[in-house]
């Protein structure tokens, strides 16, 4: 085969590839229940970032702040230094919804407005489609966080003066968004399983709490935290961002678990949804 | 190569149910078949098999040359497809999802800006192109069903219930576009409720009942496996007379209503010589012999009440 006939397959199958990533992003960020989470991820971080400045001003009580500081991670010291740390840790819960909100709308939405049957019929293969999908998740998440994270670290640096975390926001961004990579591909997989919104996006939550807090919860009650069967769950690695900034051995572990996670997850869906009939 | 669309012992089972049942046939290039049957007589889930959307359970199907399922993306490519439930993504306007499907098919940036640009004007949509197809009314959407399935400018277009939700002068236009496409030697299987629009439309058609194709070919032929139906007037009719008739071998039914009497053939022969003939030998005096072709309808409940039974 002639170099030049490889390239323009490749070509064609980037161009599907891109076509699908466009629609996907300007589709979710069309859809008013994305807008709204957004604004209630930006209300929430607003809100943590100002609190501190609010009690000073309006003179309230310091328990108040106290317990916006209370049981952060050992490496994010209670200061105003590291605030915008503090934002981000606050406000992680809301942020999760949201990215799961809009992997789960991606597949399993189109099957339930059954938009997928017109898209399924153009000369595009299943996996283009579900490597679009994933990829626009992706870039929606990187941009979401950056946002975010430009928006604390500046927000705070002007309220409360230099930041910790504006040495490591380029790893922090990087890590965070890595260990939503497998959660992005489980939704992609009970989506085209469930084909039901519902059932995908309370799927994944349940994943999400299940590894975040039930495991932390066992592995820590019976004192096994960094133990090997610890580790085989993807709770362990979803602490990826604490290694960073930790510069914790840990790291690269993390790296592959999440990896296998994610590959998994994502050629399991690939398998399904190519035998799927639509 | 002659041939556009071409299936050969089609089957899909679901569980224990037979959805198509061996169906086998062939729509040439150019022609424009009507492919009809009662609901739930398979006729979706074939069109989903030839989009490539069904793995058919066994037996074959080919769009172009092309396998559908072995080589699904190359019959795509020259497939146009309108699915018989139009849902679009609403948040995209009828411009951005026709350039979105326009580059899954891998046409050129300028051309396919003219393509969507002819596309809209001739389904009507050109006014509307910027709005969000949330706020289109059902009939908007099946019209933008219309010019997705043309975006490819493609040789075969695939259409379940293409009509469905349109308003009478939209239909008119929508059998202009086919029309049109059939000038183009473009070949259209559409299936279709409306028994009418297939007569006037379709060069060719398939009936389906049950997952089985129970007849197929042009309505003329159809008519002809149906068999005619003769009318006589009389001056007088006896019981002779009745008699002699219902006893000729190509007979298949006698209704006798006053003067006037009423035969159903099981020949498509011209038999209007032989019961002439037959009237006059027991002393009848005919008035009129006319001959009648069923119409689809007739044609149609005949054939798929045959298969029921």
């Amino acid at each position: 085969m002639k170099l030049s006939h490889v390239w323009s397959i490749l070509q064609a199958k980037l161009s599907h590839v891109q076509a699908i990533v466009r629609a996907e992003i300007v589709w979710s960020m069309r859809k008013r229940k994305f807008q709204l989470l957004l604004l209630a991820v930006l209300a929430a971080a607003t809100f943590t970032l100002i609190f501190p400045s609010l009690i000073s001003t309006f003179g309230l009580p310091q328990s108040l702040l106290e317990s916006l500081t209370r049981e952060l991670p050992k490496v994010i010291p209670a200061s105003l230094e590291n605030w915008a740390y503090i934002v981000l840790f606050r406000i992680q819960a809301i942020l999760w919804i949201l990215f799961i909100f809009m992997a789960m709308d991606s597949v399993a939405g189109e099957f339930e407005q059954e938009t997928i049957a017109p898209l399924l019929a153009k000369p595009v293969s299943r996996k283009e489609v579900l490597l679009g999908k994933y990829i626009a998740s992706i870039i929606m998440v990187i941009a979401i966080l950056l946002f975010v994270i430009v928006y604390a670290v500046t927000g705070a640096w002007l309220l409360y003066g230099g930041q910790t975390m504006i040495n490591n926001m380029f790893v922090l961004l990087l890590s965070f968004v890595y260990v939503i990579l497998p959660f992005l591909a489980i939704a992609i997989l009970l989506g085209v399983i469930s084909r039901s919104t519902i059932v995908t996006g309370l799927g994944t939550f349940m994943l999400y709490f299940g590894f975040n807090g039930i495991q932390a919860m066992i592995f820590t009650g019976l004192g096994m935290e960094d133990s090997l069967i610890a580790k085989a769950f993807l709770g362990w690695s979803m602490k990826l961002p604490i290694y960073v900034i930790n510069g914790s051995p840990n790291v690269l572990p993390a790296i592959g678990i999440i990896a296998v996670y994610t590959l998994v997850a994502l050629a399991a869906s690939l398998v399904y949804f190519k035998r799927a009939d639509i | 190569m002659d041939d556009a669309i071409v299936a050969e012992g089609l089957t899909k089972k679901y569980d224990n149910s037979l959805a198509v049942d061996g169906i086998s046939f062939k729509v040439k290039n150019g022609e424009i078949c009507g492919f009809i049957g009662p609901n739930g007589a398979g006729k979706t889930t074939t069109i989903k098999i030839l989009a490539g959307l069904l793995n058919p359970t066994s037996g074959s199907a080919s769009i172009s040359g092309f396998d559908v399922v072995a080589e699904r993306l190359k019959a795509q490519l020259s497939l146009g497809y309108m699915p018989e439930i139009c849902r679009f993504p609403g948040y995209l306007s009828a411009e951005e999802l026709l350039n979105y499907y326009g580059r899954l098919f891998g046409i050129p940036g300028e051309e396919r800006k003219a393509r969507i640009d002819d596309l809209l004007v001739l389904v009507g949509l050109d006014e509307r192109r910027k709005d969000r197809i949330i706020k289109y009314s059902k009939g908007m959407v099946q019209r933008l069903g219309i010019a997705q399935a043309l975006i490819n400018n493609p040789k075969v277009v695939i259409m379940d219930e293409p009509t469905r939700g349109l308003d009478p002068a939209i239909i008119v236009e929508f059998r202009d576009i086919v029309r049109a496409l059939r000038k183009d030697g473009v070949t259209v299987l559409l299936s279709s409720h409306i028994l009418s629009e297939i007569q006037q439309i379709c060069t060719h058609l398939m009936i389906i009942n049950k997952g089985k194709l129970v007849a197929s070919g042009t309505v003329n032929k159809l008519a002809n496996i149906s068999g005619s139906v003769i009318d006589i007037e009389l001056k007088s009719v006896s019981n002779k007379v009745e008699n002699a008739l219902a006893n000729l071998k190509f007979v298949k039914e006698l209704k006798r209503e006053g003067n006037f009497i009423q035969i159903f053939l099981n020949t498509n022969k011209d038999v209007r010589g032989v019961i002439s003939k037959t009237v006059y030998e027991k002393g009848g005096i005919p008035l009129s012999i006319s001959t009648q072709k069923p119409a689809l309808e007739e044609i149609y409940l005949k054939l798929t009440r045959e298969v029921s039974e």
